[in-house]
């Protein structure tokens, strides 16, 4: 009875806070939740963890869980199959009580075509046999049933505006006592009652389910039926401590009630539950329930409930519960945004306290983590089997969080060779981490153990959606250890493979697409790096490890890598590098990828700034390798007019002009999806061609040569214009704010007063001149 | 690089900011399920001179059951008491809709939208004719006239009623469609087309659908209606405020290239938001309480505190140095963001400006008089 995993995502509210997914229809934007970007390298289970997997830890909502428990109904099942006959394949059984809409079965019986529409279903077939017409009755009742207590669902029909859904037959349920009754067989009399005791309690008769359970279930308990009886019994019953104690009853004998008792819990009244409790078991199982919803740090529940139930599986989850928080809170920040608060703060000190507070975390953080590792030594001793592996492979993953690598090893080195798949996968984790913390990366033989690691974690994904996490926490942390180690190739693909095996989508831009091949290396690699990247593309026999790092994640076009080459050498002014790299590539490229066209379709010599929105044409023929070549080729001219074409094109490349395109990927870096997936660039931004992408140094510097060069008085008033305009820009390229303007505000050089005093009869001025402009002049 | 006076400079310098001031359309969306408007609404719609309102008349939902496209949430009580704005009956569909229905299906849902509206319609002036009814059959203080003789209702209504006709002039559809629903969404949006032959057929577009024009393309409608808010979502720490800011919409609207007329929306409301460093950690539902702990809370601006020590609120664990932001956009940032839609978008006496929406708290939070000045300065 194999528990099914199935990806879609349960979600629940939470009462006080809403920390939750946000839906307004008119939402937009990129972003990815704290959760998404989480890490966790924890998830060592035990057999039974299964019904607590909506208990696992989560950063930003809790009781989030990509399962649902199926074990109750397959018991269910089984307890049919029972009945009925071996024949009965209870898979089919499954098919009729859970996967069959109650209006389908209806029309199916209505039309007297059961064995047509359900073809070949054991259950059915063994339904329509003349003796088992009280049980095909049943189930028919059952399926009419649905819709008595579900009328209030959110479809509507498109043949009528208002509420109310289709137009059912409803089941008769005047005569339901009659019905138990009347029915002789003990197994269906339980079953009615179970209707009818649910539906009671949907239509709120309170003492009417109390009564139908303590009449129907309280002798007979051998059915799944009486958890789930019971679980509307507690349900009714108005003391609150007896409701929580009946609520961990159903919590230990069933699997899916666990996620809707922990929803009705009564919290704060925890002595008054304990002191209904018969036993021990009893005591551990209402402390769990206390803990598992708990967001802050609790060792002393952990220790509590190891008192009493040493070898429990709740324990050992809220151990793993313990060390994943402990994970989000040291991991996280350390692995995301390169460990510092990737923000533009308004206030510096708020800053400063920030940092205090993150250190003061840090510390706390560090201090909860060694005293649960502590705790955990002292009872690794006493406790055996499964148990006891699990709780080494938590102490060595405490170890490896609190840097005690060799200690760690240690302790992962005790992990019994028959430990179960979840703790030999964990492992290899911490294997992972040893290798990746204390080897040489550069190393074949290092890197190909390391895929065997990789892939013991692969290997289990499939029967546990939960496990990407883990690979993204996992590659996240190995890229930035390739990265310390100077492979910034190696980094950028395994961080483009955590990316990849991340549960969270990018909005639209879930596939892999031109930037997301290059994004990484956009922001850290070098010219050299791009080389190496375009080896490794190109290399025909690849290591397993190399073949692994590159799979979904190198691009399939070398020519993304040599444009990233060409504009990486274009942003370090290294112009001959730039024309022999974009003169390697197909000419229409830039025609046929990315956003090219979109941004690169304007006259890169006549400066944005001057031209009026309607004056701008955007049937500019851009090729980037043409454009370079212009470059070189009026640099090599070097006469005032040459000089003038240059400073517009460097004017034209900078984020102000029409042809950014050809320095930046992205216009400016703090607002766009890809901040959030490589994080905030615009410290490397102002780096670009020695500033010129934002403080037009490059473009001034050029107008400045024009303007000396030139005999020409329009060629010399358009430069003072230009120079005049680099000015303004560069001075508010750094002020953020009105108060800052206020303190530093702009003033004019003498090029403006030259603009309106010796070149106020040219061509240019007359053009360029507007009042706007003059008031500059004080 | 957020520089917003920066980025009004040049818009100044590109001598955008001459142009004349439009008399816009006064709109705003209503997207609750209950329409039922009482007096105070009637004078919120006569204070401000709204003379439109996108209405949400209902959702569509992909049915996993039933394997079709259901109506849900559709709206209930359609009276709106003594305003008589025109209506833009909005219909919000489900991405899953478009990607999950065959074409088969989207040429039924059309037809089924085209009817349901027109029903929703016969609805609205039913409650019109009810009220016109009521008043010729009860006239005021009719109980003390001895001679009063009372008529007919239901004739009176009847007459009333037939008086009244369905004539939308235009329809919205909402969806935030993606590059792979594109053709299927495209496709649905033709068929909706035919079913409304007398009425305009507008499409919201999300600002990134606007800014990458190219990749979500352009809907096959009439207008278009740009959602300026929401930019980016509450999780987001690197933006004042995620309901919008002027700089981030400067971002987004950055070209004026579109190729389809544009309604404006604009955001109403506010709401709090913690963070961790540059975390989300979630919403406050309610954060007033929280707010006035002054040993726990430290102010530290006019929207924002900082949490002093770790506390336990409900199921959240809240931690020293996490930070709680109001989020509102100011009067000042909406009188930005204007200025930045009017630099690349045509505005012009036909364009609707509405707000999201319409809710007395927001209004009167933000107060008549200001949004008057808001729709003023289109």
């Amino acid at each position: 009875m194999e528990p099914k995993i199935y990806p879609g995502i349960m979600r629940v509210f939470s009462s006080l806070l809403l920390v939750l997914c946000f839906q307004v229809s008119f939402a937009c934007g990129w972003s990815v939740s704290p959760e998404t970007s989480r890490l966790a390298l924890f998830k060592a289970q035990r057999e039974g963890f299964f019904k607590l997997t909506p208990f696992y830890y989560s950063a930003d909502y809790y009781y989030s869980t990509n399962t649902v428990s199926g074990v109750d109904q397959e018991l269910n099942c089984l307890e049919w199959k029972k009945k009925l006959g071996s024949q009965i394949d209870p898979k089919d059984v499954h098919t009729i009580l859970y996967e069959t809409d109650g209006e389908q079965f209806e029309t199916a019986y209505e039309t007297k075509s059961l064995k047509q529409t359900f073809d070949k279903n054991t259950f059915i077939e063994a339904l329509l046999l003349p003796k088992n017409k009280v049980f095909l009755n049943y189930i028919l009742f059952a399926k009419k049933l649905e819709y008595n207590s579900n009328t209030d669902v959110k479809w509507e029909s498109w043949g009528q505006v208002g509420y109310g859904s289709k137009d059912h037959k409803l089941a008769d349920i005047t005569d339901f006592e009659k019905k138990i009754k009347i029915t002789k067989d003990a197994f269906l009399k339980q079953r009615y009652a179970f209707l009818m005791l649910r539906y009671n309690f949907y239509a709120q008769d309170k003492n009417e389910v109390i009564r139908l359970y303590n009449t129907y279930f309280t002798e007979n308990k051998n059915t799944i039926l009486e958890p789930w009886a019971l679980y509307y019994k507690a349900l009714c019953i108005e003391n609150f401590p007896l409701q929580n104690y009946l609520l961990s009853k159903v919590f230990a004998s069933c699997e899916e009630k666990s996620f809707a008792v922990l929803q009705h819990y009564n919290w704060k009244l925890t002595e008054e539950t304990l002191a209904l409790a018969q036993n021990d078991e009893e005591r551990s199982v209402i402390l769990s329930i206390e803990s598992f919803r708990n967001p802050a740090p609790d060792l002393k529940t952990i220790e509590e409930v190891y008192k009493l139930s040493p070898n429990s599986i709740n324990l050992s989850f809220l151990i793993g519960r313990e060390i994943n928080k402990l994970e989000d809170w040291i991991f996280t920040p350390q692995y995301t945004n390169n460990g510092s608060p990737s923000v533009t703060f308004e206030g510096t000190d708020w800053y400063g306290d920030y940092a205090k507070a993150k250190e003061e975390n840090l510390n706390k953080d560090i201090s909860n983590l060694r005293a649960l590792e502590y705790f955990l030594i002292s009872i690794r001793e006493q406790t055996s089997g499964e148990q006891k592996d699990y709780i080494t492979t938590a102490i060595a993953q405490l170890c490896f969080m609190d840097d005690q690598i060799d200690l760690g090893k240690k302790y992962t080195d005790m992990i019994s060779d028959k430990a179960n798949a979840s703790i030999q996968m964990q492992k290899n984790i911490q294997l992972a981490l040893v290798s990746l913390k204390q080897d040489n990366l550069k190393s074949e033989k290092v890197q190909n153990q390391l895929f065997e690691y990789f892939n013991s974690v692969e290997n289990l994904v499939e029967a546990d959606y939960g496990l990407f996490k883990n690979m993204y926490s996992l590659y996240r942390i190995a890229s930035a250890d390739f990265a310390k180690q100077g492979d910034r190739v190696t980094a950028g693909l395994l961080a483009m493979k955590s990316d990849l095996k991340n549960e969270g989508e990018y909005s639209v831009y879930n596939n892999p697409y031109f930037y997301s091949y290059i994004g990484y290396f956009d922001r850290t690699a070098t010219v050299e790096d791009v080389d190496r990247l375009m080896a490794l593309q190109q290399k025909k026999d690849k290591t397993p490890f190399e073949i692994y790092i590159c799979s979904g994640t190198i691009a399939p076009n070398i020519n993304y890598y040599k444009d990233l080459k060409g504009t990486i050498a274009f942003r370090n002014n290294d112009l001959e590098l730039a024309y022999n790299t974009f003169s390697s590539m197909p000419k229409d490229f830039w025609e046929k990828n990315y956003s090219f066209t979109d941004y690169l379709n304007e006259n890169p010599f006549t400066p944005k700034i001057l031209q009026k929105d309607k004056e701008r044409k955007f049937d500019y023929h851009f090729n980037k390798t043409d454009f370079i070549a212009k470059l070189i080729q009026l640099k090599k001219q070097n006469t005032a007019s040459s000089n003038l074409q240059l400073a517009h094109a460097y004017f034209n490349v900078s984020y102000l002009g029409n042809s950014w395109m050809m320095v930046a990927y992205d216009w400016t870096s703090g607002e766009s999806y890809v901040d959030y997936v490589y994080g905030d660039n615009t410290e490397i931004e102002k780096t670009y061609q020695k500033g010129n992408y934002y403080s037009l140094t490059m473009a001034k510097m050029y107008y400045e040569k024009a303007l000396k060069m030139s005999k020409n008085n329009n060629e010399k008033a358009l430069a003072s214009l230009m120079i005049f305009e680099c000015n303004y820009y560069n001075h508010y390229a750094n002020i953020v704010s009105a108060e800052e303007e206020e303190k530093n505000p702009f003033k004019a050089g003498k090029e403006l007063i030259n603009f309106y005093s010796i070149y106020k009869t040219t061509p240019t001025f007359r053009r360029y001149n507007c009042p706007l402009l003059k008031a500059f002049i004080n | 690089m957020k520089n917003i006076i920066f980025i009004l400079l040049f818009v100044t310098l590109n001598g955008a900011t001459c142009e004349k001031e439009h008399e816009v359309i006064r709109s705003f969306c209503y997207w609750k399920t209950d329409l039922n408007f009482e007096n105070t609404d009637d004078s919120l719609i006569r204070d401000l001179k709204v003379q439109h309102l996108y209405v949400r008349f209902f959702d569509i939902d992909w049915n996993p059951y039933a394997k079709e496209p259901l109506p849900v949430a559709t709206i209930r009580n359609t009276s709106l008491n003594e305003s008589n704005p025109e209506i833009t009956p909005s219909i919000f569909i489900t991405n899953e809709v478009v990607l999950q229905s065959n074409k088969k299906q989207l040429d039924s849902l059309a037809i089924r939208i085209a009817k349901r509206v027109e029903q929703i319609g016969v609805n609205i002036n039913e409650a019109k004719a009810d009220k016109i009814a009521n008043a010729i059959v009860y006239p005021k203080d009719y109980y003390k006239n001895e001679n009063y003789k009372r008529i007919n209702y239901d004739s009176v209504k009847s007459i009333e009623l037939a008086k009244l006709k369905v004539d939308f002039k235009e329809i919205l559809i909402d969806c935030d469609w993606t590059e792979k629903s594109k053709n299927n969404y495209f496709y649905l949006l033709k068929q909706i087309k035919k079913g409304f032959p007398t009425a305009q057929v507008s499409a919201t577009i999300r600002l990134w659908q606007y800014k990458y024009a190219s990749k979500a393309g352009i809907p096959p409608v009439d207008k278009g209606l740009l959602m300026c808010y929401n930019l980016t979502k509450p999780e987001d720490f690197k933006t004042k405020n995620s309901i919008g800011t002027s700089e981030e919409l400067a971002q987004y609207i950055r070209h004026d290239q579109y190729k389809l007329k544009l309604d404006i929306a604009l955001p109403l409301y506010s709401w709090a938001v913690v963070f961790r460093g540059n975390q989300f950690k979630g919403i406050l539902s309610d954060y007033d309480q929280l707010r006035n702990d002054t040993i726990k809370l430290k102010k530290i601006s006019d929207i924002k505190y900082v949490l002093q020590d770790d506390i336990l609120v409900g199921q959240t664990y809240l931690r020293n140095g996490d930070e709680i932001r109001i989020e509102k956009i100011s009067e000042e940032e909406l009188e930005k963001m204007i200025s930045i839609i009017k630099s690349k978008i045509k505005i012009d006496n036909q364009t609707k400006v509405t707000f999201f929406s319409f809710d007395k708290k927001y209004i009167n939070d933000y107060g008549t008089q200001n949004i008057s000045r808001y729709y003023e300065s289109f």
